[in-house]
């Protein structure tokens, strides 16, 4: 430094720099490694939760995406590395078809093994996979990764023109995000606060390409997801009519035939699962998903409950809970949701709703329960008392046929016949036997289930919704005494007890009138119109998009 | 006085020094003042952009708000308050002829720079803690949840700009007025943020063929790694908006504290090497 101090000066300098230029080395493979460690979480999970990893198969294949083989390749090499979680496989843990899902998606799934995920991602171990990642993500070939800025490339669709509704434009090679000098958050505010002026401008058609840009530039703006999927599935669809069946058309993106107003449900579905690919662990976005949109827009309750089940498996407000017990009763499974209320009484006891509501929704269960056990040994008893019916005429007729052998002299065939008619009435005797046992256990579940019903229904407060299972079920003795005027107003009356009765309610006095030959009026007519109408399109439609052998999985929007 | 405390001392005399001279300065007051108006009102500036939500909802885009415009305003602003402190440290001194007192007395080179680089990074560091305080102050009243991975990104805010004025400084010792540095500083924030580019410079290039394109693309891949990369320093958005404990982000924050430090003291040096033979 004394004799040549430039030289030692540049000397060090360089060597300084040498060392920041590992260092940002490091810094870079840090951050690659966490996009891809983030991409590893997210696409589990997109496994688990829909069940393949590619968001859109038609624009994968149209595209040539990766996101498979990434994945694929990911998994046979993270698979070894990872320990068995501990405890019991859950319910949760296995797939559609009973398979147990992968060590990767099990333990995302319980978020224990992050760390190690997180270590197994940026190390040598996963060195290929992670290059083969970045290389496929450089080349804008991955859908199901949310990092990046990239609106092309994370919203490939084939059905942009089809759906109307418009995609935003590939935002080219560069990348793009760089441009905002690190404020790609307020960047995506202003993109919001354009959409806002929109919805209140009613350009609706307008909003869905800026909302997905939005969450492009900022795909953790979680409320954008959620407000905007709102003012799709609510906020756009509050005028529109609903659409006559033969205006619908068939879009293959969703596996569905829609109307304009329907359409809008699918984006907002679209819009939520994107959302949900990008922020696997918030309830929220589940929650609005099954919640909002399947049960209450679209009355879906198997894949209300399959999101709820998702968003309660993750940290969540005491609501969804109760919403998801609430979907266990409509879509039947009534012993699921005995069981949560159960645990929500233990959990949350002292509230309101585990003291006071939660006692009731259980009894309403098991009343259904009742009702439900009640109508399969009706069933029972209908189908024993044909099989006794049909057995009383065939040892009759043999009976018959064995006499008038024997009037004809063959003894032979007389005592065959006679044999076969002991036969039949004993079959007969059996059925009736069986019939007299069904009967009496439909009696015994429909009393337990008016003792529940009359219980709730009574007193100061009643039960609306027991109080129209109790009208029903007097409306079912009315119609098995032939009184089919009466049990048509005293179903009448119980629609207007409870909404949620309101659909069957409405069903079963179409189903009396029709019984009864009294004439339907209007609404009914039309009612009875569309149901036939909509059987009649499904099930042309189902023979029309059955998939083939091959076809593993389901594209986008299909459930 | 030993020679070792003097060693000390000096410098943190200037540093003292500098950060009284720099704190009177009404443009960087103006800056500071404007920045915590700015926080301040982040709540009302939520409230307004955010009108059209309700609930629960409505309240979380609040707090969203209020992140990402705090944040914004704290590095817009911060980075300002940087570059022209950095770029007016030194050649305001020269321009009042003041470094003629300092370098008289037994003070070195090394040690007067290294004492207004200190003074430097006092008002920065101050001013960081104001604007921050406040937005701590303003998340937590709207959250009533004391925001602790705020201190990360403050931190990870301050290397930030730790690099950008370090860099500044070291343009500030080559010149004799204020103009040239502050230009520089902020093309040095520009293109720390712009080094990303010199990716897609380097995908592209090679593809004539022709040797031009290929040394641009030897030169683009030399300078993405070895020039500063301020967008690694993104992270300072992102950890707010992550669950706290988050493996790579336990890992990356050090990484980045150590990235940060070592181009300051490549920026530094820099400075050094420049001003250690500067005719005054």
């Amino acid at each position: 430094m004394k004799y040549r101090p430039n030289l030692c000066l540049g000397l060090l300098l360089a060597f300084l720099l040498g060392v920041a230029t590992y260092q940002g080395y490091r810094v870079r493979h840090l951050r690659e490694s966490e996009v891809f460690y983030r991409w590893i979480l997210g696409a589990a999970n997109q496994v688990w939760v829909f069940g393949s990893v590619t968001p859109d198969r038609e624009a994968a294949e149209r595209y040539a995406l990766k996101d498979e083989d990434v994945y694929q390749h990911m998994a046979e090499a993270i698979e070894p590395l990872l320990p068995e979680p501990d405890g019991e496989p859950a319910k949760e843990d296995y797939d559609e078809n009973g398979t147990l899902h992968s060590r990767l998606i099990r333990l995302v799934r319980r978020g224990t093994a992050d760390k190690l995920i997180w270590r197994l991602a940026s190390g040598r171990a996963l060195a290929e996979p992670r290059k083969e990642f970045l290389t496929a993500l450089s080349n804008k070939k991955l859908a199901s990764v949310g990092t990046q800025f990239a609106a092309g490339s994370m919203y490939f669709s084939s059905e942009s023109d089809d759906a109307g509704l418009g995609q935003p434009g590939k935002s080219g090679d560069v990348s793009l995000g760089s441009l905002f000098f690190g404020f790609r958050k307020m960047a995506a505010n202003f993109t919001w606060l354009q959409v806002d002026r929109y919805w209140h401008q009613g350009l609706l058609y307008r909003m869905v390409p800026l909302m997905r840009t939005c969450v492009a530039l900022d795909p953790h703006f979680i409320q954008a997801y959620l407000i905007g999927a709102w003012h799709l599935a609510y906020n756009a669809t509050a005028h529109l009519p609903d659409t006559p069946e033969h205006l619908k058309k068939y879009y293959p993106k969703f596996n569905a035939r829609l109307g304009e107003k329907e359409l809008f449900y699918y984006i907002a579905i679209d819009f939520l699962r994107d959302g949900i690919r990008k922020n696997f662990r918030n309830y929220k976005l589940y929650f609005d998903l099954g919640y909002g949109i399947y049960e209450n827009k679209l009355r879906d309750h198997a894949n209300a409950v399959k999101y709820l089940e998702h968003a309660v498996s993750h940290r969540h407000e005491r609501y969804v809970r109760r919403m998801l017990y609430s979907c266990y009763t409509k879509n039947g499974q009534y012993e699921e949701a005995i069981k949560g209320w159960q645990d929500y009484i233990s959990a949350f006891a002292g509230t309101a709703v585990a003291d006071d509501l939660a006692p009731r929704f259980i009894e309403i269960n098991r009343g259904l329960i009742h009702e439900r056990d009640g109508a399969a040994a009706d069933k029972r008893a209908d189908e024993a008392h044909q099989v006794a019916e049909s057995s009383r005429k065939a040892a009759e007729e043999a009976r018959q046929a064995a006499a008038e052998a024997r009037a004809a002299g063959n003894a032979e065939e007389a005592t065959r016949l006679d044999a076969e008619a002991e036969e039949a009435e004993a079959r007969a005797s059996e059925a009736y036997g069986e019939a007299q046992a069904a009967e009496e256990a439909r009696q015994e579940q429909y009393a337990q289930a008016r003792v529940i019903w009359e219980k709730l229904s009574a007193g100061e407060h009643p039960d609306f919704f027991a109080l129209a299972r109790l009208l029903r079920m007097r409306a079912v003795e009315l119609v098995a005494e032939g009184n089919y005027l009466e049990a048509v107003a005293l179903l009448d009356h119980a629609r207007y007890q409870s909404n949620d009765f309101w659909k069957e309610g409405s069903d079963m006095i179409i189903d009396i009138k029709q019984k009864a030959g009294i004439p339907l009026n209007v609404t009914e007519l039309k009612a009875l119109v569309r149901r036939e109408q909509e059987e009649k399109l499904s099930a042309a439609q189902t023979q029309q998009t059955q998939p083939p052998e091959t076809t593993a999985v389901a594209p986008a929007g299909a459930e | 006085m030993t020679a070792r405390s003097g060693l000390i001392r000096g410098p943190w005399a200037i540093a003292v020094y500098t950060w009284r001279e720099g704190m009177r300065k009404r443009i960087l007051i103006g800056f500071l003042i404007l920045s915590l108006l700015f926080i301040f009102g982040a709540n009302l500036m939520a409230a307004f952009m955010s009108q059209s939500t309700v609930g629960e909802v409505e309240a979380d885009v609040d707090v969203k708000l209020i992140k990402d415009i705090c944040v914004t305003v704290i590095s817009i602003f911060g980075v300002l308050i940087t570059i022209f402190i950095s770029a007016s440290a030194v050649p305001t001194e020269v321009e009042n002829k003041v470094i003629y007192t300092v370098l008289s007395k037994p003070v070195r080179r090394l040690q007067y720079l290294f004492g207004k680089f200190l003074g430097i990074q006092l008002i920065v560091i101050i001013n960081l803690v104001l604007m921050g305080a406040l937005f701590f102050i303003a998340l937590y009243v709207k959250t009533r949840i004391l925001p602790t991975l705020l201190l990360w990104s403050i931190l990870l805010t301050y290397f930030e700009f730790l690099i950008v004025s370090a860099f500044t400084f070291a343009v500030s010792c080559a010149s004799t007025s204020a103009v040239l540095p502050t230009i520089a500083g902020l093309f040095i924030y520009l293109v720390g943020n712009l080094t990303e580019y010199l990716k897609d410079v380097v995908r592209r290039s090679g593809q004539t063929g022709m040797w031009l394109d290929e040394a641009i693309g030897k030169t683009a891949r030399f300078l993405y790694q070895v020039l500063p990369n301020l967008q690694n320093f993104s992270l300072k958005s992102q950890i707010l908006y992550q669950a706290p404990n988050d493996p790579p982000q336990d890992v990356q924050v050090p990484n980045l504290i150590l990235y940060g430090l070592l181009y300051a003291v490549c920026g530094f040096l820099m400075a050094y090497w420049v001003f250690r033979r500067k005719e005054l």
